[in-house]
């Protein structure tokens, strides 16, 4: 008799795991780089009730099982320090504390050293200081070669910003920021060729409003419906209770 | 004693075992690749009665029902677009195959992730098997060839809970492997909340049967042989 009450509670519980995803998703719907996350559902054990043959299951459990994979769309912002990545790769940064992180937030900025960092100052890789003298306009090609003008005029090359990829991002660790730590799970950075950079540009959150708010209304009227069964197998056991007066 | 109230009972309990259902459906009803469960009841034996003076059959009666079997409707759903590069849905019938730690499982569920190792797999760990039996590589671009996953066809399908199903794998499915969609459940959320109110009703009327016999038995053994107005 209770299991059915469980099974009910244990959707509604569900239902309301992906309402936190989709709440949090709604949130990040303008945050740069940010991708939306995937939440998974799935049906638990089945024990057999009474007779042989005779099966009930015991309702349903949701998991995040990461990050979205799609590629958000790259808005043009003509500021040439803005990049977006475009393909599956992270570009590679040491964070204040010494610590390397992946993000795809390509807000970029010349710190007072002349050293190209993140909106949070994070130090990009692989990119070297202005010299001194030089222009300040710097120029990122496709491949993510940065270069500038020098004093006189000739082009100086700063380095390449480091694109890598991993074999499962969703084993990367959030550190807040937009940026991700590698660890056992998401296995090691490795160059990664087919992404490419864009200048001047900037990766939009992959959260599309319509889609949430779909979500959302679908994920309330399952929740209402789990939330109907209980109260049905509450009234199950008041009828069963009144058998005996 | 009374028949009737063993009947009533018995209907009971059957419309508890449909209800517990119902409730896993209506949990389910937003769960990619459910396969929605129905429980068919079967009466009991039914009884001839005879009259015992004359040996005359009188007709037969029933004992109520009790829950039978459970079957699981495993027609293929309509599915959803979600533009995710590791959802996939088989269109029409097929399932895709995963080796799990109890041997290959299958499943309609395709809302699929990577290993470490580069490997799709589903959200358990379980690496999802392609056409010939070989995990299915997540490519350098992050991405699966639908043809790579391949779908197979079963027979004897079961239910083993976690989204999982058993069967007899009988060569590759007509259907056709389609990247980022995913399957809708297959339970019809009006269906289930009628079916719900039906049974509740069903099992309130069990109830008040009971509640009758009793008050019938109570009068048969308080009244019967008293004399008239002493009652």
């Amino acid at each position: 008799m209770l299991q059915g009450l469980y099974a009910a509670a244990a959707g509604m519980s569900a239902q309301q795991t992906r309402m936190d995803a989709v709440s949090h998703d709604l949130a990040n719907v303008n945050t740069t780089g940010y991708k939306g996350e995937r939440v998974a559902f799935r049906d638990l054990l089945y024990v057999r009730d009474g007779a042989d043959g005779v099966e009930v299951g015991s309702g349903s459990a949701a998991t995040t099982i990461g990050r979205s994979r799609a590629q958000g769309a790259l808005t043009p912002t003509d500021r040439a320090l803005d990049v977006a990545l475009a393909g599956p790769g992270w570009l590679e940064v040491r964070r204040p504390d010494g610590q390397d992180a992946l993000t795809r937030a390509g807000a970029l900025q010349l710190d007072a050293r002349g050293r190209l960092t993140t909106a949070d100052g994070s130090l990009v890789a692989g990119v070297r200081p202005l010299p001194a003298g030089a222009s300040g306009e710097l120029s990122i090609g496709r491949d993510g070669t940065v270069t500038t003008k020098g004093r006189d005029g000739a082009t100086v090359a700063l380095g390449r910003l480091t694109i890598v990829g991993v074999a499962n991002p969703d084993g990367l660790r959030p550190l807040g920021d937009t940026q991700l730590a590698l660890t056992a799970q998401s296995g090691p950075a490795t160059p990664d060729p087919t992404t490419t950079v864009v200048q001047g540009h900037l990766e939009a959150s992959t959260v599309s409003m319509a889609d949430a708010m779909t979500d959302l209304i679908e994920s309330q009227r399952a929740f209402a419906m789990a939330s109907r069964a209980v109260q049905t197998q509450d009234q199950m056991m008041e009828i069963a209770n009144g058998v005996r007066r | 004693m009374d028949r009737g109230l063993s009947i009533a009972a018995a209907g009971m309990v059957a419309e508890q075992t449909r209800q517990t259902q119902l409730a896993n459906d209506l949990a389910n009803a937003a769960t990619p690749g459910y396969k929605r469960d129905r429980t068919t009841q079967r009466s009991f034996g039914d009884l001839l009665l005879s009259d015992v003076r004359t040996g005359a059959a009188v007709g037969a009666v029933g004992l109520g029902p009790y829950a039978d079997a459970t079957t699981t409707d495993l027609r293929a759903q309509a599915s959803r677009a979600t533009d995710e590069p590791l959802d996939f849905a088989i269109q029409g019938d097929g399932w895709f195959q995963l080796r799990t730690l109890d041997g290959v499982r299958y499943t309609r569920n395709g809302q699929f992730t990577a290993s470490a190792a580069g490997t799709l797999t589903d959200r358990s760990g379980n690496e999802v098997l392609g056409p010939g039996g070989a995990p299915v590589r997540v490519g350098a671009d992050g991405r699966v060839d639908p043809a790579a996953i391949g779908a197979v066809a079963l027979n004897r399908v079961q239910k083993a809970g976690e989204g999982l199903f058993t069967g007899q794998p009988a060569g590759p499915a007509p259907g056709v492997v389609r990247q980022g969609e995913l399957e809708g459940s297959g339970v019809d959320p009006t269906r289930a909340m009628v079916e719900m109110i039906a049974s509740l009703r069903s099992f309130e009327a069990g109830q008040r049967s009971i509640s009758t016999i009793d008050q019938t038995l109570g009068r048969a053994a308080s009244q019967v042989g008293n004399p008239a107005g002493t009652s």
